[in-house]
């Protein structure tokens, strides 16, 4: 589904990441039962060479494990992700700095991103020293002075010594991602990069990811909750329900003609910035669940607002309804028939 | 704003800090006062600590014979100058200090940070194996490793180290384990560092400093317990301590009670000073104390 | 006549030997049943104004200067006592981690009717359970929550209860400080909704701080937009969202990524906030302003009236009203 096998990045199969939870009793201390929480539940998908891949969903759906997941800083329980073909749990244990080189990460809080007693010299020396970028002393100072130009930071020469607190959030996100793109990833997780931002600086920081991914041709997991922002960066949307994709397809599309249920609902709450328009918000009931034994059927049935019979014994599975935009919802399967 | 040379900068905040927080500033004036004496001891002692002298049991304050400087202290029942004897003794008292709590921070930053960091089975056994230290009364299993091993210094020195990291190594776990969730960890790892650079570089420099301040507190509680075992006799008979004076001292309690007593009072000073310094750090590390007063 | 009148408030933290420079000169008028929306970005001073107002700041770091007329009296100048007696039964206020103002070894329930007995230290035991009870099913909250230990509750469920203990009394005037920012959309977009009944239900007057301009969109009547500690426009919300005349309104809304549309270059605002602790000689914008002239450096702006009830702090008013939308 993602073009001809050359341009594939990455390819997600069926990854799942089970946490195993003890409860015990409060009388005796004993684990009266173990229960499974299935934070990311089969998720696969792939990416091809410099696509943006938006991820959306509330928080508790998996987004941020999937992150995580996908870039090894947890192990998946099971599920397969390759990188051009090449296993990266294998990868990683055969040479993990180049599998960090090819695989990178931006983090939610950038105010927590870096050393707190490192100065930002040694922030940004460490890691090219480390992956051997640079030949030079002379040469590392001028990558150095430049990202931190780029950042936003004049003079940079003033700046070399200064600790991560002294700077804004934007600037050190700034930081961040070009410390990132430094090495020249061929796939990059951005988790929630602007959510801890003010808004208007977010802004620039987006245009600068999403212009750094286009001309690196970085293929990228953009994980957020805003949905606005979303379609802004990405060109396709995944839209998570505890650990599964309910929906993924071109962003417009999507976003602007929802199949699932879900996807409906989220979609309609997006509040607008315009006091004027109509909106016909979609309300369900019922608080959000958490993926702790889910039952056998579709895990948005108890929240639905069209379920059908079918829905409480089995998992509906991804169907490509249109080209391209695939959903698993047996209400709008049976529809389509 | 024009900024401040980091050294200068680190000795100001220094300086602002003790100045806001007294026991400090009192810890660390008494701490200063005794290091000079104890460096100092070979300049000031007016006699040979080991030399006898025909003066024997004299209070403080009696002169020498044939024109020898004055007792200042008074002399034991060998006729040995106190004074001399507690400027050399406060060397040795120092240096058991400084060596057994370095020892003891040292054995437990490292296994702290390795059980909070690396976390799963790992932890598991080294946290039961710190219980099982906790557990086991340390005096005795000193005592038991002198009574084996015999009473050189350093052995004492070494024991004492090994026997109190257990404290230390449950401060550096909880910050392991705390850091461990933080991003810039979690970054670190993103861009490709080993566990073990981490380690090194991030998680126990940003964690050392509770550890810093209980290794103070341990500094006197190592000078305690060399002065416990000298004065059970346990020491090294050939080194001059506190301990060993005011084992010596302690028969001779009705007739001449300097000799106990002024060692005694020398130990609880110098205990009360690493405390006050290591309580002072605490305080400073949890302002929230400070704010209620 | 206006509930809540602001009249040239400034609020200066001491930090250190520094001083902050929070809020200041802040004026606006709140009318009964009006639903302000107070926006602004960190740093901009919102939520200090609306603690500051109602004195919850501690006195030790931070001094008030003006006047904060609330049904007639001067909020700061009442003493504590006079004080306490309002807050609560006529003020109250609903905090963005509001849950953790709840004691986690408590029930829900006991720790509403001991807020309810320290107002009303002669209600009988009946009549204050029959209280909470009623106020919980008001916010749509199951009757279990009476029964229930706050970690038990989800995010949302919290944020209910917050509300419910801030209607128990039937108050004048709600401010709410971020208090659905921590929320998923979905659940935001249920207490807003629910919020706005209740507003109808208690002819409340409501005060609404966020970051999030959509908010104040969809829930609020007026707006008051804050920058680096000063009000830059102030209005009708389908005024100011719609024609903004503050460059920064402006700048501010061209940040949000629209949901339908062209997707146009997203436009931030360059630069950042400026040090609050050095009083500015003009403009607080005109660092970042597009359209800054010498006299906006030099000069400080004062709202002047452009509407009905529409006011902006900027020199350039003429020069930049058609920048906007």
């Amino acid at each position: 589904m993602a073009g001809t096998e050359n341009s594939v990045v990455l390819e997600v199969k069926d990854v799942k990441q089970w946490y195993s939870q003890r409860l015990t009793s409060k009388k005796n201390g004993k684990t009266v039962h173990k229960q499974t929480v299935k934070a990311v539940d089969g998720v696969s998908f792939s990416l091809k060479k410099g696509e943006i891949l938006g991820v959306i969903g509330e928080s508790g759906c998996g987004k941020s494990t999937l992150g995580r997941v996908l870039v090894h800083l947890e192990d998946c329980t099971s599920g397969e992700i390759r990188l051009f073909g090449e296993n990266t749990s294998e990868m990683l244990k055969k040479d993990p700095l180049r599998f960090r080189r090819t695989c990178q990460m931006v983090f939610q809080n950038p105010f927590d991103t870096f050393d707190p007693r490192h100065t930002l010299k040694r922030i940004l020396e460490d890691p090219m020293r480390l992956h051997k970028i640079g030949s030079s002393d002379a040469e590392r100072m001028r990558i150095i002075l430049d990202i931190l130009e780029q950042s936003g930071l004049h003079p940079a020469e003033d700046y070399i010594d200064r600790h991560p607190h002294e700077l804004s959030g934007g600037q050190l996100q700034r930081i961040s991602i070009l410390r990132s793109m430094l090495l020249n990833p061929s796939f990059m997780v951005a988790d929630e990069p602007v959510s801890m931002l003010d808004v208007s600086i977010r802004a620039d920081i987006i245009s600068m990811l999403v212009k750094l991914a286009k001309e690196k041709q970085t293929a990228m997991v953009f994980i957020s909750h805003d949905i606005a922002t979303t379609r802004y960066i990405s060109d396709r949307v995944a839209v998570m329900y505890l650990g599964r994709i309910v929906e993924m397809g071109e962003t417009d599309e999507v976003l602007h003609n929802p199949l699932h249920p879900y996807t409906k609902v989220l979609i309609s709450n997006c509040a607008s910035l315009d006091p004027n328009e109509v909106r016909n918000v979609i309300e369900v009931s019922g608080e959000p669940p958490t993926p702790i034994d889910n039952g056998p059927g579709c895990y948005f049935e108890p929240r639905c607002y069209c379920p059908i019979e079918k829905c409480k014994s089995e998992y509906p599975g991804l169907v490509e309804v249109t080209p391209g935009h695939w959903v698993t919802c047996h209400c709008v399967q049976a529809a389509d028939k | 704003m024009k900024k401040k040379h980091p050294v200068k900068a680190f000795f100001a905040r220094v300086w602002a800090t003790m100045l806001a927080n007294k026991q400090l500033l009192v810890g660390a004036i008494l701490v200063l006062i005794m290091a000079s004496l104890a460096v100092l001891a070979p300049v000031l002692s007016p006699y040979d600590p080991y030399e006898l002298t025909p003066e024997l049991m004299k209070p403080p304050g009696t002169p020498g014979s044939n024109g020898a400087p004055i007792h200042w202290l008074g002399t034991d029942k060998l006729g040995r100058d106190i004074l001399s004897q507690m400027l050399w003794g406060s060397q040795t008292s120092l240096r058991i200090g400084f060596i057994a709590a370095s020892i003891a921070a040292l054995v437990g930053t490292l296994i702290g940070g390795i059980a909070g960091y690396f976390g799963g089975r790992v932890d598991k056994v080294i946290v039961e194996f710190i219980n099982i230290f906790v557990m086991t009364p340390s005096f005795f299993l000193i005592l038991i490793i002198v009574a084996m091993f015999g009473s050189r210094m350093i052995y004492v020195m070494i024991v004492i180290g090994l026997t109190s990291w257990p404290g230390n190594a449950r401060l550096m776990r909880a910050q392991a384990i705390s850091l461990r969730n933080r991003t810039f960890i979690k970054s670190c790892q993103a861009m490709g560092e080993s566990k073990l650079s981490i380690m090194f570089r991030h998680i126990i420099p940003n964690g050392i400093f509770p550890i810093v301040a209980n290794t103070t507190m341990q500094i006197s509680g190592a000078i305690l317990t060399e002065a416990g075992l000298s004065f059970l006799g346990l020491g090294d008979p050939n080194i001059i301590s506190w301990g060993q004076m005011i084992s010596s001292g302690k028969s001779l309690l009705t007739k001449a009670p300097w000799v106990a007593i002024v060692p005694g009072l020398a130990v609880v000073l110098n205990v009360l000073a690493f405390f006050l310094i290591g309580d002072g750090l605490n305080r400073v590390i949890a302002p929230k104390m400070n704010a209620n007063k | 006549m206006s509930l809540l009148d602001i009249k040239h408030v400034d609020i200066t933290y001491h930090v250190g030997k520094k001083d902050v420079y929070a809020v200041q000169d802040a004026n606006m008028s709140i009318e009964p049943q009006d639903a302000l929306g107070i926006v602004g970005e960190s740093g901009s001073g919102k939520s200090t104004l609306a603690m500051g107002m109602l004195r919850l700041l501690s006195e030790r770091i931070c001094t008030i200067d003006g006047e904060v007329i609330f049904d007639g009296k001067d909020l700061l100048k009442l003493s504590d006592e006079e004080l306490r007696k309002i807050r609560w039964t006529e003020i109250s206020v609903v905090f963005q981690k509001s849950m953790n103002a709840l004691s986690p070894v408590h029930r829900v329930g006991k720790q509403m009717e001991d807020v309810y007995r320290i107002h009303r230290p002669n209600a009988s035991k009946e009549e204050i359970r029959s209280r909470v009870i009623e106020m919980l099913k008001v916010v749509n909250l199951p009757s279990r929550v009476y029964t229930s230990f706050p970690h038990e509750l989800s995010g949302g469920m919290m944020q209910r209860v917050s509300i419910a203990l801030s209607l128990l009394f039937n108050p004048k005037l709600l401010v709410l400080d971020e208090a659905t920012t921590a929320l998923d959309v979905v659940t935001q977009g249920q207490i807003l909704k629910e919020i706005m009944a209740l507003q109808e239900q208690f002819r409340l007057t409501r005060v609404m701080i966020t970051h999030d301009v959509s908010v104040v969109a969809s829930t609020c009547n007026k707006i008051a937009v804050m920058y680096a500690g000063r009000m830059l426009e102030t209005g009708y919300v389908k005024d100011v969202l719609v024609h903004p005349k503050h460059p920064y309104t402006q700048g501010l809304l061209k940040s949000f990524p629209s949901f339908n549309g062209e997707k146009e270059e997203l436009r931030g605002i360059p630069g950042a906030l400026p040090d609050l602790s050095v009083k500015p000689t003009g403009c607080v914008f005109a660092p970042r302003c597009p359209y800054a002239t010498e006299q906006c450096r030099t000069s400080l702006p004062t709202l002047q009236t452009v509407g009905n009830q529409w006011q902006a702090a900027c020199h350039q008013l003429g020069g930049v009203s058609n920048g906007g939308n």
